[in-house]
């Protein structure tokens, strides 16, 4: 086979989900370089002001024009972000600064422009607010439209893409986004931005896949070849074979199928055929994965990652105000279904590299992680739980530690907070008095006194990816170990049932967080093993609950009885994979549990 | 011509971000006067939105406004009771 013959496979970060099978159209924005620059006289200052008031109104027409276009489709807070651009073209740093700009600095439109909006640039950046930086890209994209509105150069028309364009560009300006018909585009993929940019916002409501952190580089070759992007994977696929374009065909008609029939069930109670009731709550990282929840009808958040928001952004650690905030902002947008915050986890493979404690551990995993470094860093986790608890007020709000391994830890964590509570309480602040507070069984240390951990907590949570990894003692970020990785493992089903046993005894709720929350094989034997709580990413919602509404209480439990008898994981997966494809709408249920 | 001055405090919980400086642009909309808001050494025109957000102004921050013109008295008299209710944002 010749070289530009073979499959290109590409990892990127999933954005947005579904597939698309298409040809690329590559997507330019002016560079610094070509930006036309060049001094004007005097006597043609008044023309070139009148140019900029003509890209200004130019402008402002497109973006009306769209606006009434997002509303009409009910994309409302879509129209809302074009409604902040269109007010930030009326402001005097736009209108009146511009031209006094042009005035003094006599040269040509553009580059007057662009240097002055590189002066904002700056300054918003300087400003190292993540509030003040979101505006950022909102700003870029306002002079993105004017820049090319005065150039007026061969802007590709959105209108006139050929169908079955998929998209591939450095960054994506939201209010493109916004202007695509989703019926000529199937696919977007970029160098830049991420799950929280407004493209990502704007390609979800349209159910537009996308794909970001691509380079571009690398995909220059892919010019007039067929390209597949599976947004929910990440995977894009550069000239693919026949075969390979079968199976993606496939796969996305099954795919709407899926969906249509998913979309219908969303009001449905999560409850097996024979009536027993589930709660199905959502995993989430950041603040914009909690509109997901209410999208998917979860009952709550079951887990959020709490560490996350840190990653991007150390400072902070130490800064409660901001971290307040941030809680109080997720708690509202949570609209009274309950937040479980997980104290930072970190350590293992998360910001290790960040402080001391956990620098250049030989072995990480078994290292200063989760609850471990929380014990060592009492002022980082005494700034967290403030800020948890002062937002909390008047929320359900449940507060989860991860990693605990044996009691006494947990018993400190709850005086660190009772010494936290009375320092809110004497300075007079407002906080919730009573979170619930919860252990995360990760170990397997913790799964054998589950009995002693449920009566002095009041909740658990079982986080099996890494229960797995500790009881069969592999390494689950290692991909050269992964046959030896078994979620089936007998003896990992006994501690699952040993947990919820435990707990039951001491009237406890527990919820189940790991990876096989979200996988319809392992549904009928949780809920035979007794799970009533499971939570996993919200767009596993839907079929989960599927799942559950196709399942009898009684014959998971049948099935909960039959695999405690089996003694290999094999046996158990295949066994689990029979019931499934045993069970009603199997058919759309077999992508998920498969892979693919 | 009449000019006031007067120190105000930033009570939001979010700072001084794009709602309440939008707020400060429509409000200004109706008055004659020239008004500005000054904060650490920097003065911007309060009808700026974009100016207001790039002094990234937080909560308890002391800023002063400045008006000068005919109805100063009573722009002022709008301004700081927008600033006072926390430009409708008291929620908590």
């Amino acid at each position: 086979m010749k070289p530009e013959d073979q499959e290109i496979h590409l990892k990127g970060a999933p954005v947005s989900e579904g597939i698309a099978i298409g040809i690329p159209i590559f997507l330019s924005y002016a560079e610094d370089g070509d930006i036309p620059d060049f001094p004007i006289t005097t006597g043609e200052v008044e023309g070139e002001i009148a140019r900029y008031r003509q890209a200004l109104s130019s402008s402002r027409e497109d973006l009306k024009k769209l606006q009434a276009d997002l509303s009409g489709e009910g994309s409302k807070e879509v129209a809302s972000i074009i409604g902040t651009h269109i007010e930030m073209l009326d402001d005097p740093m736009m209108t009146t600064q511009m031209e006094i700009k042009i005035r003094e600095m006599l040269k040509n439109t553009e580059s007057v422009f662009h240097s002055v909006i590189n002066d904002y640039e700056k300054r918003f950046s300087e400003t190292n607010d993540s509030f003040f930086n979101e505006r950022l890209s909102d700003f870029r994209d306002l002079s993105n439209r004017v820049l090319r509105n005065l150039c007026d150069s061969e802007n590709i028309s959105f209108n006139n893409i050929p169908p079955n364009s998929i998209i591939f560009a450095k960054e994506l300006i939201p209010s493109d986004t916004a202007s695509l018909q989703a019926t000529r585009i199937s696919a977007f993929v970029t160098q830049s931005g991420g799950g929280t940019s407004h493209a990502a916002l704007i390609a979800r409501a349209k159910g537009i896949p996308y794909v970001a952190s691509v380079d571009m580089d690398i995909l220059q070759n892919a010019k007039g070849k067929c390209v597949i992007v599976d947004g929910l994977t990440g995977d894009i696929i550069v000239n693919p074979s026949n075969l390979t374009i079968e199976k993606y065909e496939r796969l996305r008609n099954r795919l709407t199928q899926q969906y249509l029939q998913l979309e219908k069930d969303k009001h449905l109670a999560t409850e097996t055929l024979d009536g027993y009731p589930l709660s199905l709550y959502a995993n989430v990282n950041t603040i914009n994965d909690i509109d997901l929840v209410h999208h998917h009808g979860s009952h709550g958040i079951g887990l959020f990652r709490s560490e996350y928001l840190f990653m991007q952004d150390p400072a902070l650690f130490f800064d409660e105000e901001r971290q307040y905030l941030i809680y109080h902002q997720m708690l509202k947008r949570a609209k009274g279904l309950p937040l479980t915050f997980r104290a930072l986890d970190l350590g293992g493979d998360k910001c290790s590299d960040l402080f001391e404690e956990m620098a250049k551990e030989p072995n990480p995993v078994l290292g200063c992680r989760g609850i471990r470094f929380l014990l060592r860093r009492i002022d980082i986790f005494k700034t967290q739980l403030r800020a948890i608890i002062r937002a909390g007020h008047g929320y359900d709000l449940r507060i989860l530690f991860p990693l605990i391994s044996d009691i006494q830890e947990f018993r400190e964590v709850k005086r660190i907070i009772e010494e936290v509570k009375s320092e809110l309480s004497s300075r007079n602040i407002l906080f919730n008095h009573q979170p619930l507070l919860g252990c995360m069984l990760e170990v397997p240390s913790a799964v054998l006194i589950a009995d002693t951990l449920a009566q002095e907590s009041d909740f658990l949570a079982l986080g099996t990816n890494d229960l797995i990894q500790y009881t069969l003692g592999i390494d689950r970020s290692n991909p050269g170990m992964s046959d030896f990785y078994y979620p089936t493992h007998p003896g990992i089903i006994r501690m699952i049932k040993m947990t919820i046993l435990e707990a039951k005894r001491f009237e406890k709720p527990v919820t189940i967080c790991g990876e096989i929350a979200s996988n319809p094989l392992f549904t009928p034997l949780l809920i035979g093993l007794g799970v009533q709580n499971f939570s996993c990413a919200p767009r596993f919602i839907p079929i989960i609950k599927r799942t559950v509404r196709h399942l009898s209480l009684l014959d998971c439990c049948d099935i909960a009885e039959h695999v405690l008898t089996l003694r290999t994981s094999s046996e158990i997966a295949t066994y689990l994979a029979e019931c499934l494809h045993g069970s009603e709408g199997h058919a759309s249920l077999k992508r998920d549990a498969e892979g693919i | 011509m009449k000019k006031i001055v007067l120190k105000v405090k930033v009570k939001n919980a979010l700072g001084l971000h794009a709602r309440p400086a939008a707020m400060i642009a429509k409000l200004l909309q109706g008055s004659k006067s020239q008004v500005s808001i000054s904060y650490r050494q920097e003065t911007v025109n309060a009808r700026s939105i974009m100016s207001i957000l790039m002094l990234a102004i937080k909560k308890n921050s002391q800023i002063v406004l400045t008006v000068e013109g005919e109805d100063a008295e009573e722009t002022l008299e709008k301004l700081s009771a927008a600033f006072e209710n926390q430009f409708g944002e008291m929620d908590n």
